[in-house]
């Protein structure tokens, strides 16, 4: 098949989505399909821009494309399945969650009446567009609930594996949790830190990454007396990380309604038990309680008991961590797997055509 | 335990990774961004495209649902109708049905048979499709495929070669006139001087006329003498340089004009136009002039290939020969980074050239030199757009006294024209009327390999050098591809140790 993949990209980020829309480009060639990409940028800046960006999608048509027809459009972002193509699904990494659920807030839209209306049109154009497409699917089970929430409309999450899957392995543990994303508020890296205040247990978090919170967590660790028992690396190697992942005993987890997170995935690939967070949304529908890992509930004392608990029985621990990494081979989460998935789904014309009539030609 | 060890800890992860990070070469990432502006080309529907779905070629580049479409159209004369075209579309997608498979299909089904309408080549593709699925057989089969399709495209260029002979002539007329020109001056200069000469004798005249008036006057006249004497001199030492170089001009394009080019010999000769050999050598010669490349350029284009000369320590003392060497810029080349090197071409003209710049050539017929050559006595034999000159059976006799007379392990390689860039294929190929015809890559790897070649390696890209990594591969799925290829190609090809 020729298959278009089309989205949106902020200019000067390379981050999750663009990662998601090669490994999908690179999945369906090797299944022998004809890709071509189809990217505009889109700014996230002033409310003009989405208005303008949604005009642009609008007016294509994808159907005639590079001196061929297309068989099939996948589009991942909003406003990219403004698009027409008569054969389009979706495959979801999120809806544009300004205009959505994080409306009125100071990330999304603010609340008044130019952001309102602006709202009511993505809204609108979300409600007409998606319900036109041949079949949505998102890459979380939390993607779907909000689209639901929001919407009306009915998708299917369709799981996929972080970067370079097969590189995680699993070595003896050493005494430390790993806590590996951007350190930024909605990742809740302060939560840790709070709770490794209330922790007896001798051992260390090993904080990864960096971001625009990570003057704060230093400065909380020192003010709760604990930087002795903290390390910030900031932003190490690829290969720093899967060692890091290979040697510790724990991994935390724990951000505020995550859509997906390839954290939860990483840490079962490297058969560590994860601690997250029961509103953590993404890592919940991988995390199995005391099974595979633990959930905490938000609060220090919570994670802190979670923590503790993970580090009184080392081979406990690492059997919870064995555990997350068949339970993530029961899944089958594969690049192959979301392939077929997304060019085994008919066309709902192509239901419609199902008639009894006899077909010519086909023996 | 303490803060001390898991320091020790995490020092030694970042020592093992950055030690493992050394030793792997991290892949350059590569990506490319489409802008809107790139996408918003159409094309009109496939209907209106002149496919009239009569040959199975006019089925090939289409979409899957767009392929169903014609075949509709043209086999059963209607539309297709939505569950005909599903499962048709099911089957398609899953590999289930080939489209030469699905066309016959279609062919063969009673509403088909009363519409009359059939597609061609249909059934001579199904079977080559069964055959190119055998193994061994299968292979050869493809590459003789390929081999085949040229010739029928050979022949269409032969009305835009007329007009290139036409044009030819046109040419050595305009240098038969330079040439004249050039003699027309001569000559006025030639009479101009002998004027000068009569103004002197005359002045002379004059002045033994007023000899013995007074000494000064004497001496004043015998300086005007001298230095009318030296302008003299140097007027005439002045025409004889220009004569010569003249002379030396002459003699070359005599040269050029009286010898065939045997290396470059125009393969066939005319006879339904009588026109005689000579004459059209004298085509080629004004058309080599005309077009061929300018020398620094084709040095450079050499470059690519010097680290494949450097065929090993035990070859260092044995030549690279380059056949068809010409003016000798590869030679030259090969001289300056140290590597023996001699040539052999028919072309006296060029030789000289050759010569005068020091570089052992031999004018001589590329194979007989090669025979007569002791065996196992050279490091390399190349060769630049000689190969496309030849016939089969030249190119076979070449290949194969080239192969006798290099040492175990000694490289061949010969550069030509690539006809996977459609421009060259259909086009610039044939600007040379004495090309034969285009050599595929494909057919050469098989050609030098059926020799006894071994290590064969088709160089498309300055990366294929590299003969420790894969080399390219052409595989075009998009109309475009057939014009990004490079113009020209080298097989490169070891003999066994």
């Amino acid at each position: 098949m020729r298959i278009g993949i089309a989205t949106v990209y902020t200019p000067s980020v390379y981050g999750g989505a663009e990662f998601l829309a090669d490994g999908l480009a690179n999945a369906l060639g090797r299944a022998g399909h004809r890709v071509h990409r189809m990217i505009a940028p889109f700014h996230y800046g002033s409310l003009d821009a989405v208005g303008t960006s949604m005009a642009q999608w609008q007016q294509q048509n994808f159907e005639p494309y590079g001196g061929g027809l297309i068989d099939r459009m996948v589009f991942l972002k909003f406003p990219s399945y403004l698009a027409n193509h008569p054969d389009s699904i979706a495959w979801l990494l999120h809806q544009h969650r300004p205009a959505h659920d994080l409306f009125g807030t100071p990330q999304g839209f603010q609340d008044d009446p130019q952001g309102r209306l602006l709202r009511d049109k993505v809204h609108a154009a979300d409600r007409d567009h998606l319900s036109r497409l041949s079949a949505i699917f998102t890459i979380a089970g939390r993607v779907s609930e909000r689209l639901l929430a929001s919407t009306g409309i009915q998708s299917e999450p369709l799981y996929h594996p972080p970067h370079a899957a097969e590189a995680f392995c699993c070595e003896p543990a050493e005494p430390y949790v790993l806590v590996p994303s951007r350190i930024e508020h909605l990742k809740r890296q302060r939560l840790l830190i709070e709770a490794m205040a209330h922790v007896r247990a001798p051992f260390t978090a090993v904080i990864v990454g960096d971001g625009g919170d990570r003057m704060a967590c230093e400065a909380l660790a020192e003010k709760l007396g604990i930087s002795s028992r903290i390390r910030f690396l900031g932003a190490v190697s690829r290969e720093q990380l899967l060692r890091l992942y290979a040697k510790a005993s724990a991994v935390f987890f724990g951000p505020r309604d995550e859509d997906y997170g390839y954290v939860t995935l990483e840490a079962m690939l490297a058969a560590k038990p994860v601690i997250t967070c029961d509103d953590s949304g993404g890592p919940l529908e991988f995390v199995i309680d005391r099974q595979t890992g633990l959930v905490a509930s938000p609060e220090a004392v919570s994670v802190a008991e979670a923590l503790e608990w993970i580090f009184a029985d080392p081979a406990r621990a690492a059997a919870l961590g064995k555990a997350g990494l068949a339970h993530y081979r029961e899944m089958d989460i594969s690049w192959e797997a979301v392939v077929e998935r997304l060019v085994a789904s008919r066309p709902q014309v192509s239901r419609a055509w199902r008639t009894p009539e006899p077909a010519i030609g086909s023996s | 335990m303490t803060a001390q060890t898991i320091d020790d800890v995490l020092a030694e992860i970042a020592r093992a990774s950055a030690e493992a990070e050394r030793s792997k070469p991290a892949p350059p990432e590569e990506r490319t961004r489409t802008q809107f502006t790139d996408v918003s080309y159409t094309r009109p529907s496939p209907t209106s495209v002149s496919r009239t779905g009569a040959s199975v070629g006019d089925y090939l580049d289409l979409s899957d649902a767009e392929f169903i479409d014609l075949a509709y159209q043209r086999l059963l004369g209607r539309p297709a109708d939505p569950a005909g075209k599903a499962s048709l579309l099911d089957a398609i997608r899953q590999g289930a049905l080939s489209r030469a498979r699905a066309l016959s299909n279609m062919a063969a089904a009673p509403e088909a048979v009363s519409h009359g309408q059939t597609v061609s080549g249909v059934s001579s593709m199904l079977l080559r499709e069964r055959l190119c699925r055998l193994p061994v057989f299968g292979r050869i089969l493809r590459i003789l495929i390929s081999i085949v399709s040229l010739p029928g495209q050979l022949s269409a260029q032969a009305g835009r070669l007329g007009r290139l002979e036409a044009q030819m002539a046109q040419r050595l007329e305009m240098l038969d006139k330079q040439v004249e020109t050039a003699f027309a001056g001569a000559q006025r200069g030639l009479v101009d001087l002998a004027d000068a000469l009569d103004e002197m004798r005359q002045a002379v005249n004059e002045l033994g006329d007023g000899l013995g008036d007074t000494a000064e006057v004497s001496k004043r006249t015998g300086a005007r003498v001298k230095d009318l004497e030296r302008s003299l001199a140097q007027t005439v030492s002045e025409f004889s340089a220009s004569r010569a170089r003249l002379q030396s001009e002459i003699r070359l394009a005599q040269q050029l004009t009286a010898v065939p080019m045997s290396s470059h010999r125009p393969a066939a000769s005319t006879p339904e136009t009588g026109l005689p050999q000579a004459e059209l050598d004298e085509i080629y010669v004004a058309f080599e002039r005309a077009f061929r490349g300018e020398p620094s350029l084709i040095k450079s284009r050499g470059e690519r290939y010097l680290p494949l000369m450097r065929v090993s320590p035990v070859h260092s003392h044995m030549p690279v020969l380059d056949v068809g060497c010409g003016r000798g810029e590869w030679l030259a080349l090969l001289r300056e980074n140290g590597l023996a090197a001699c040539g052999v071409d028919l072309n006296p003209a060029m030789l000289d050239v050759a010569r005068a710049d020091g570089l052992d050539v031999v004018e001589a017929d590329a194979l007989a030199y090669l025979d007569e050559r002791p065996e196992r006595s050279l490091a390399a034999v190349t060769g630049f757009h000689i190969a496309e000159h030849l016939a089969l059976d030249q190119l076979v006799r070449l290949l194969d006294a080239a192969y006798k007379a290099l040492s175990p392990g000694g490289v061949v390689l010969f550069e030509t024209p690539n006809p996977e860039c459609l421009i060259v294929g259909a086009y610039s190929f044939h600007l040379d009327h004495s090309h034969v015809r285009p050599l595929v890559p494909a057919f050469m790897e098989f050609l030098t390999r059926q020799r006894g070649f071994s290590d064969v390696r088709i160089i498309r890209q300055p990366e294929d050098i590299d003969l420790v990594r894969p080399g390219s591969v052409f595989a075009p799925t998009e109309i475009e591809h057939w014009f990004q290829q490079p113009m020209d190609y080298a097989v490169f090809a070891r003999k066994p140790l």
